[in-house]
């Protein structure tokens, strides 16, 4: 009897002692094979370093911009002021088939509440409508006018915005790219300007 | 024999458990002080992390009426509304003003519409950077007219701003003449989140946690600042935007690991643990907490961390 039980107590002995090396194996070599994680830069804001940013939009204070339209490397400058004539006497807005502004009046009672819809053939603004023509180039003149953001409508099919943006670099523009649909030649394209009370929702400006 | 083994051994299980908690001082247990009061209120940022992305009564509009912060019983003319519309639209700041001078040259505006177009000619002015122009607008302004407090909140916040521009982080004229300005504006309309944001710069360039008590009350002050500014959306992404648009203010990286050197970057990591934990960004807030907490060098720095860390903790256990 004590024959069998020393015998099974070896057994049992080795059994454990296997185990253990075992373990001891399998703990230290998912160990070595461990790399330690890298510490992430904790942040509120962005965590993506590795994609650009656009900038975002919260600002205290809705800055003012200019616009203008790509055609190629020919960049017209809209000009608002005959946008805004045209709003305030209707007599004197473009209304052609083709080139056209439309007013409505917003709904809340602040009095610039508006939506302005406003149509045009993006390789041949009215001239009404055209502030100055810049052929981008190295020798480009810069606009002299006082605001410094320029939102240019781009078509879809535009080859390159690299002379664009090089000329916004050289003149110090803060440039933003709307997006048009392609057009055929001769084809217009029609934009809104609006502002309301949505324009200050949460929604609107934390994009 | 067997009766004194019994007792003996059940003091050694029921006297740690008795003391548990207790902390030796060489010979003498005492028991544990009481948990240091939470700095940052639980409940408003329990309430805040519920409402989530949702609606709430913050307005982020720029002026008095489009914020629908009092009711304008007159009606505009069409030809009025065209003019503000067209000086909206003007991209050449003497156009603009050309237009609403036009427009405040109309018969039969009463005085509460005379008063929002003189406005819309200060903010006109602003948003085209001629902050100069603004404030010769700004001073031809009569302060003494009664007007909707909107009206009010607003020309303070500009002036303020206008303050701002030409401060030069001046920390006196931040204490004695912006901040109590700003503050002025926020008491006539708490529901800018325009004003809740500067409220919590103003504070911080005031260095008001100098004239508190104590580091408590400064931050129990600030946190309050900082959750009146979520209290507009809880939701990631417009945290983010507030907290980018304080760095840009401030020209630094206001969160990250490694502990903050100054004051004014211990108090903003602080803002930043609170807004983390709102979002419900744990890794940051506890980053925050961290870092604020090794910061030992920085006075009230262990004492905010320590704000973020009851913080969280009363957000696991309730």
């Amino acid at each position: 009897m004590s024959d069998e039980s020393t015998q099974t107590s070896s057994i049992d002995l080795s059994i454990t002692f296997f185990c253990t090396i075992l373990i001891l194996f399998v703990f230290i070599e998912f160990n070595f094979s461990r790399t330690p994680d890298e510490v992430p830069d904790f942040s509120i804001g962005q965590k993506e370093t590795q994609v650009t940013v656009i900038p975002p939009t919260w600002t205290t204070l809705r800055s003012r911009n200019s616009f203008a339209v790509l055609d190629q490397d020919k960049l017209s400058i809209l000009e608002l002021g005959s946008l805004a004539v045209g709003i305030i006497d209707e007599t004197k807005a473009l209304s052609t088939k083709q080139e056209y502004q439309m007013l409505t009046l917003g709904k809340v009672p602040a009095p610039n509440t508006f939506s302005l819809t406003f149509s045009f053939d993006p390789t041949a603004l009215p001239l009404d409508w055209t502030r100055d023509r810049i052929l981008l180039g190295p020798d480009a003149e810069c606009m002299q006018q006082q605001l410094k953001r320029l939102t240019v409508f781009v078509s879809a099919n535009t080859a390159s915005v690299t002379p664009l943006l090089k000329y916004a670099a050289h003149c110090g523009y803060q440039l933003r790219l709307e997006v048009m649909r392609s057009v055929e030649k001769g084809a217009t394209v029609t934009r809104l300007f609006a502002l309301r009370k949505k324009s200050f929702s949460a929604r609107t400006i934390f994009k | 024999m067997k009766r004194l083994g019994l007792i003996i051994c059940t003091l050694f299980i029921a006297f740690p458990a008795y003391t548990a908690g207790w902390e030796p001082a060489g010979l003498i247990w005492r028991p544990p002080l009481p948990p240091p009061a939470p700095i940052i209120s639980g409940s408003r940022v329990s309430d805040q992390i519920k409402q989530g992305c949702g609606k709430t009564n913050v307005q982020f509009a720029d002026t008095a009426l489009m914020r629908g912060s009092f009711v304008l019983p007159d009606q505009w003319q069409a030809q009025t509304r065209k003019l503000v519309i067209a000086a909206t639209v003007a991209d050449d700041l003497d156009l603009a003003l050309d237009f609403l001078n036009t427009a405040l040259a109309t018969e039969k505006l009463s005085v509460v519409q005379t008063n929002v177009l003189m406005n819309q000619k200060v903010l006109t002015a602003l948003l085209f950077g001629d902050f100069s122009r603004a404030s010769i607008i700004l001073e031809e302004l009569d302060f003494k007219t009664n007007i909707p407090n909107g009206l009010w909140a607003d020309r303070l916040f500009w002036r303020a701003l206008i303050a701002v521009n030409q401060a030069n982080k001046d920390t006196q004229k931040w204490q004695n003449s912006i901040q109590p300005t700003i503050e002025e504006a926020a008491r006539l309309e708490p529901d800018s989140f325009i004003l809740r944001v500067w409220r919590l710069i103003a504070w911080l360039e005031a260095k008001r946690w100098r004239q508190g008590n104590s580091c408590a009350a400064s931050a129990r002050v600030f946190s309050e600042l900082v959750l009146d500014v979520s209290e507009a959306s809880a939701c990631p992404l417009m945290i983010g935007h507030v907290s980018h648009a304080m760095d840009r203010h401030f020209r630094a990286r206001g969160d990250g690991s490694t502990p903050p050197a100054t004051d004014l970057a211990a108090w903003r990591r602080f803002a930043a643990g609170i807004l983390a934990t709102v979002s419900q960004d744990q890794a940051t807030s506890k980053a925050a907490e961290d870092s604020l907490i090794q910061a030992s060098r920085i006075s009230c720095a262990p004492t905010l961390g320590n704000g973020i860390g009851i913080l969280r903790l009363n957000r696991k256990g309730g």
